[in-house]
């Protein structure tokens, strides 16, 4: 069911050139595309003509697109393309929050493309629809915990004994932030 | 009026802040927008003690409240946290930056009248990040709501 509807969106908006729901149904919406096929490029073209786009968040089109990156999930890891579902269903259920994020999905994607989980953190969203993860240590305790926040920033927290770190920084530069700490037991880069 | 550091008071952790039993942090985060479109100034809580009762009666009379107040409990949980324990450890873990206080709440609701609800206060959503964790990882005992 899911496929038919994304192969009418892909024609609906093809004729469109580099349109950005064009982009959505090439790179999210081919169910023949594995995800070693989609580059970096093609993601960062993706969110750039997203952000430039001035979809408003409440226009429908913004809900299936949400839908369509949640279904990507499903190649990478059932896992996790299973809890984003069930987050999903607590946007239709839930009136006191926002919705899921775009942008925090899509950096959530973004993240899960560079790197395999080692070893699965909780799924929630907050308030604002962001993603957030955490890791805990055998006490239960915190160790990690990243929200994706809009434009690829990250806010995070690092729980390591006497020496807690909290910020908010580009992804890229937290996986920095990460090593430096020596937490490398939790995920890898692919 | 505050609780002093003897109370234990009750938060209710919503259910999609749970994921695989595991309560997250996001169950102790400040709202960014009420339904008043300001963002949450206190952690909502109840007061254990203001009951006299035991301790499961204490539990199934606060989350008789929170559904008298038409809060969700399907799949929530309430977590028990020691006030005192509470104060020391967001000091410590902040190098005293951060001096948390647990306060009485007015009503908001003119129908329900809840003597026992407090609220955390000492941060803001500004400190969403570090706050919520703190408190999670000391919570004391959870309970399911149903």
């Amino acid at each position: 069911m899911r496929t038919e509807y994304v192969y009418k969106y892909d024609i609906e908006y093809s004729s469109n050139g580099n349109d950005i729901k064009s982009l959505i149904a090439i790179i999210i919406g081919n169910p023949l595309k594995s995800k070693s096929s989609i580059t970096e490029r093609e993601i960062d073209i993706l969110s750039d003509q997203y952000y430039r786009s001035g979809i408003p968040e409440t226009d429908a089109l913004y809900c299936q697109d949400i839908d369509l990156i949640v279904e990507r999930f499903r190649s990478i890891d059932n896992f996790i393309y299973q809890r984003l579902k069930k987050l999903r269903l607590y946007d239709y259920e839930d009136d006191e929050d926002e919705n899921m994020s775009f942008d925090s999905l899509l950096a959530f994607y973004r993240f899960c493309l560079k790197n395999n989980m080692i070893s699965y953190p909780a799924i929630v969203l907050d308030s604002n629809g962001y993603i957030c993860i955490e890791w805990y240590n055998a006490e239960g305790k915190i160790v990690l915990g990243i929200d994706f926040i809009k434009n690829d920033y990250v806010s995070y927290a690092i729980f390591i004994k006497n020496t807690n770190v909290f910020g908010i920084d580009k992804l890229d530069d937290m996986y920095s932030i990460i090593a430096l700490k020596g937490i490398n037991n939790l995920f890898s880069n692919n | 009026m505050c609780l002093n550091e003897n109370s234990s008071i009750a938060r209710r952790c919503r259910e999609k802040h749970i994921h695989n039993g595991v309560v997250t942090s996001k169950a102790f985060q400040l709202r960014q927008k009420t339904k008043e479109g300001k963002p949450e100034e206190n952690l909502s809580v109840n007061w254990i003690e203001y009951f006299q009762a035991s301790e499961s009666e204490i539990i199934s009379r606060i989350i008789k409240i929170w559904i008298q107040k038409k809060l969700e409990v399907k799949g929530a949980q309430l977590a028990k946290i020691n006030v005192g324990k509470m104060i020391q450890h967001v000091k410590n873990e902040t190098n005293g930056k951060f001096n948390l206080l647990v306060k009485k709440q007015n009503h908001k609701s003119s129908q329900i009248i809840d003597e026992s609800h407090y609220g955390i206060i000492g941060f803001s959503v500004a400190d969403n990040n570090i706050i919520p964790r703190l408190i999670r990882d000391i919570v004391d005992s959870y309970y399911p709501c149903e």
